[in-house]
């Protein structure tokens, strides 16, 4: 994929071969490269980027540049361009996260600087990365995105800061620890002797000692003011009288001097430097355009104004772009409206031949920008309408919306195209209302246009379409994005009726959104548990693809193929499309490179399933691997899911708690159904912890009750619900609880159970079967009826044993390793499936002994027990404990007494590691 | 803010604000900075004066400022205190 970013923004500006070194400054900039942080702070041509650019010409560490301006307001954007400012150094720096970037979900800040970080600390070289400019960003995400990355700010990173004023950073705290360099104006000045060496050295002017003194004394040092006095002095021939002059004079220094400069210079070329102020990068062929004059006069007077130093800063190598001194172009753009020839229409027209211009070579946003500045709402509109296909598949579709947003709704309204793209950019970005209000106003002249000889003919007539080439599939986006909407607000019967309709309107006329509108047909068909009807629509997409040569869309879209046959419990399906789509290309194809990490994941999973340790080790480092250069963007979630899964399996509970919060902090909304949500899958994990207050807490927070109607969406939450109930149950048996609690609970249960295992038979889930069987086994086990327990659990071990499960019954642990036991020592047809469970049983017994499900507590501890606990595991002696509580040595040891019983422990260190465990301590 | 927002501007009448910047500016410069009155006082230094809608806006012509590298001196604002309500500062405390 070619990157959308400007190459210019990464240029690092040559150190001027004229200009005068700076010893002094250029020693303190080396000496605080140990440091995280240089801050230039300094008002506007003080000299801060000359400097950097001196200094950094010769250091010895490689140097990453981004010059920042305006539109690096929205975080995921700025760290792109950091992303690929750094990767002017390393190359391949930061792949996948780059990737993430420019997706059009782009991962959270946070995340992203946490990746950002973690690329980092892997370098083996230090590097300085410099944000040029830092003041036009002007935005709290990205100073909090940098400021995440100065608190945890690898080694490798120098970060050095230009601005002209102080960023909104924790400076403070970088100074009270001495790791902030600062230069600010008082150091930037220029000493009488620098001035001498500026004016003398640099433009070969003989001044008198007096003369220098008066310019470094009216231009304090600025560099900028002491720039123009030396172009001003070399157009005059009577030096001491134009220093005199300038002295005496009280205007603004910078004021004065351009007036002077300006005056110098051909009429000719004074007009072109004021016409061209209006641009904010420029070249050659633009001036051309801009100017209307014949061609190559444009790139012949750029060149002459750099040789001349009028403050022309180039932006490439190449001599094509380059922008004016960002001070020297304000003073321009103030003089303009004051040529007599330059009337604010005059301008517009400057600004709009700069549009027409960049819209002729594809460069949209600058053409929008421009538009924009010539006050002209229906080119904005007419540019948009026609830019979006182009802005929307790359990474533009933010800053398209900015634009369109920008425009009154007067203008807006009457343009049902541009009216649903509206509405189709901020339904990606999650707008649901406003989007629905514009595809409202669009779907109105669709109506019109149909009832016409009923709608008005005036009405009618002030329509206006640009990008007529839409008109006739507008019908079917407005269903396609309906159908979208529908879905993610979770009306899935709305959603396959709206995705048909956009399927019938475009079958003939529009093929990839007719493949669109499938797929998204074949998601709501998902979400609701239409598995067979679901896996056509994807299968159908991955062939669309694949003949339209997007091999990455098909081979991305293979992986929802298996993802639905694994929900089916079809685990030797699932594995064998995995397979098939990882060998459907060669395996250095591109294609392959955003899918292969998913694929292996999905590899991985079912291995671990299967009970094949080895095998799901390997495809998660596969994946790691291949995934940490390029992924799809919902790769880091899922890799930690699988991860926090084989963490589960082994007893880590922590460490699986641990990756199912990371995975929740980069889970990013998307159209395919969320159907196994973490805090559900925190939920089991509290629940084999023992931790039943947890559990509890989430069955609140979730609002699942055992008496609800039944979807497959909330399947896996009213199946952790089932376990919940069963430990609760369990405790209550054990606890000898009246008779009349258990049997309501045992009601519950099993009422529960049966509704689901009724519901998993209609939709063909296997897996889910099985999983209610073993609940509804391990149910009858635990109120103490055997016989009954062997049903369900035969059933299970037949649906089974053809697809390999195995961790489904070696999670549950010892309970229903017991059940398994009893049922192979009486031999019969499954005796070596059994062996091979209870194997898997006993080896994870051995290896990870806490992995042995403790049961949750039968007598729950007193509030003071808690407490004393509390005060136990912050290390005070039971001498210490009663004085904090007023209590006797006594009475404390009661207390501890009964805690280790309840806690069925027998030292204070255990004590405290089962309260954890249990959720009465906060994790460690 | 909410609560730094001056009272007159909260009630859509502008606020008139002056900034003083060193050296001097002509009268050009009016159109530069929004239609402000470019006046100069007796040290020569350029007071910039004029209603200021809001905040926001008075932010955007501190940047105009900060962007010429011109040298801020003062800024004040003639906001009268609120009639209705004299008790009220002129900051616009509310």
């Amino acid at each position: 994929m070619a990157l959308p970013l400007l190459a210019t923004k990464l240029y690092r500006p040559p150190p001027h071969p004229k200009g005068i070194l700076r010893p002094h400054l250029i020693a303190r900039l080396n000496a605080g490269l140990h440091r995280n942080l240089t801050l230039l702070a300094a008002p506007a041509g003080s000299g801060k980027t000359t400097l950097l650019s001196q200094w950094l010409d010769g250091c010895a560490r490689p140097v990453a540049w981004l010059t920042l301006d305006a539109s690096d307001h929205e975080p995921a954007r700025f760290l792109a361009y950091l992303v690929a400012a750094l990767q002017t150094v390393v190359p391949g720096f930061g792949t996948g996260l780059m990737a993430a970037l420019l997706a059009p979900q782009a991962p959270t800040p946070a995340a992203a600087v946490t990746d950002l970080i973690n690329a980092l600390a892997t370098l083996a070289q230090p590097l300085v990365l410099v944000l040029d400019d830092y003041h036009l960003v002007n935005a709290a995400p990205v100073d909090a995105a940098l400021s995440l990355l100065l608190a945890h700010q690898p080694p490798q990173l120098h970060l050095v800061i230009a601005t002209r004023e102080d960023p909104p950073l924790p400076l403070a705290r970088l100074r009270a620890r001495d790791q902030l360099t600062e230069l600010r104006i008082s150091e930037l000045r220029f000493s009488h002797t620098e001035a001498d060496a500026l004016l003398s050295q640099t433009e070969g002017l003989s001044l008198s000692a007096d003369a220098v003194a008066a310019l470094a004394r009216r231009t304090e040092g600025w560099a900028a003011g002491l720039h123009l006095a030396a172009l001003s002095l070399r157009g005059h021939q009577d030096a001491a009288g134009f220093v005199h002059s300038f002295s005496g004079s009280q205007r603004f220094v910078l004021d004065y001097l351009l007036e002077e400069v300006l005056h110098q210079q051909p009429t000719q070329l004074q007009q072109f430097l004021l016409r061209t102020s209006v641009l904010d990068r420029i070249c050659g062929p633009l001036c051309d355009a801009v100017l209307a004059m014949p061609a190559g006069t444009g790139q012949a007077t750029l060149e002459a104004i750099e040789r001349a130093n009028l403050f022309l800063v180039p932006l490439d190598d190449k001599r094509r772009w380059y922008r004016y001194h960002h001070l020297f172009g304000e003073l321009l753009r103030q003089r303009l409206p004051q040529d007599v020839a330059m009337d604010a229409g005059a301008i517009a027209t400057l600004h709009l031949r700069a549009s027409g211009w960049y819209e002729a070579q594809g460069l949209m946003l600058e053409a929008l920008h421009h538009a924009a500045a010539a006050a002209d709402p229906a080119r904005v509109a007419a540019l948009a309408e026609r830019a979006w296909a182009q802005m929307d598949s790359s990474f533009q579709a933010a800053a398209w919306c900015r634009w369109v947003g920008q425009l009154s709704e007067e203008v807006l309204r009457v343009r049902p195209v541009l009216c649903t793209q509206y509405a189709w950019a901020l339904m990606d970005t999650g707008q649901t209302e406003a989007s629905e209000a514009w595809l409202r106003q669009a779907e109105r002249w669709l109506s019109a246009a149909d009832s016409a000889e009923s709608a008005s003919h005036d009405e009618m007539a002030s329509m206006v379409v640009v990008a007529s080439e839409l008109l006739p599939g507008l019908a079917a986006r407005i269903a396609a994005a309906r159908a979208y909407l529908a879905q993610s607000h979770g009306d899935f019967v709305a959603a396959q009726q709206y995705a048909a309709t956009a399927r019938d309107l475009s079958a003939e006329t529009e093929p990839l959104l007719h493949a669109q509108a499938t797929v998204l047909a074949g998601v709501s068909q998902w979400a609701t548990g239409d598995l067979e009807a679901a896996y056509s629509a994807f299968a159908a997409w991955v062939e669309y693809t694949r003949e339209a040569g997007n091999l990455a869309f098909a081979l991305a879209s293979g992986f929802y193929l298996a993802e639905i046959r694994l929900a089916q419990g079809q685990l030797r399906e699932a594995a064998r499309l995995y397979r098939q789509f990882l060998t459907l290309v060669p395996a250095d194809h591109e294609a392959l490179r955003m899918a292969a990490p998913h694929l292996h994941l999905g590899l991985a999973v079912i291995a671990h399933e299967q009970g094949d340790a080895q095998a799901a080790t390997l495809h998660l480092r596969t994946s790691k691997e291949q995934g940490e250069q390029a992924a799809l963007i919902d790769w880091p979630f899922r890799w930690r899911l699988a991860q926090a899964r084989i963490e589960e399996s082994s007893g880590n509970w922590e460490a699986a708690l641990d990756l199912l919060d990371a995975a929740e902090r980069r889970y990013l909304p998307n159209p395919v159904p969320d159907l196994r949500p973490v805090a559900a899958l925190k939920a089991r994990v509290y629940l084999r912890q023992g931790n039943l207050l947890a559990a509890t807490a989430w069955v609140a927070a979730c609002g699942v009750s055992a008496t609800d109607a039944l979807s497959y969406r909330r399947e896996f939450e009213h199946l952790t619900l089932a376990r919940v109930l069963l430990a609760k149950l369990t405790c209550s048996v054990i606890a000898r609880s009246g008779r009349e609690h258990v049997a309501s609970e045992q009601h519950d249960l099993l009422d529960l159970l049966t509704r689901l295992l009724a519901a998993a038979e209609a939709g063909g889930r296997i897996g889910s079967q099985i999983e209610i069987l073993l609940l509804q086994s391990l149910a009858h086990e635990a109120l103490g009826d055997s016989g009954q327990a062997r049903i369900p659990l035969q059933r299970a071990l037949a649906l089974a044993e053809p697809e390999g499960y195995v961790r489904l019954f070696a999670d549950e642990g010892a309970p229903l390793a017991r059940l398994l036991e009893r049922m192979h020592d009486e031999g019969g047809r499954m005796k070596n499936y059994l062996r091979l469970l209870l194997d898997v049983v006993g080896k994870q017994l051995d290896a990870h002994p806490s992995s042995f499900i403790p049961q949750p507590l039968i007598e729950p501890l007193t509030a003071r027990e808690r407490e004393v606990l509390r005060l136990i595991a912050e290390g005070l002696s039971n001498q210490e404990l009663a004085a904090r509580l007023h209590l006797s040595p006594q009475t404390v040891k009661v207390h501890t007494r009964n805690i280790y019983s309840k806690l069925g422990v027998a030292s204070r260190t255990q004590a405290v590691a089962r309260g954890r465990a249990l959720g009465f301590l906060e994790r460690s | 803010m909410e609560q730094h927002q001056p009272a007159g501007a909260s009630r859509g009448e502008p606020a008139v604000y002056q900034i003083t910047v060193k050296g001097q500016l002509s009268a050009d410069w009016s159109a530069w900075f929004d239609g402000m009155t470019i006046t100069r006082d007796a040290s020569g230094a350029t007071l910039i004066t004029g209603p200021v809608a809001d905040q926001a806006a008075l932010h955007g012509l501190l940047r105009k400022v900060r962007d010429l590298g011109l040298t801020l001196l003062a800024l004040s604002s003639s906001e009268p205190i609120n009639e209705h309500n004299p008790y009220r500062s002129s900051k616009g405390d509310t």
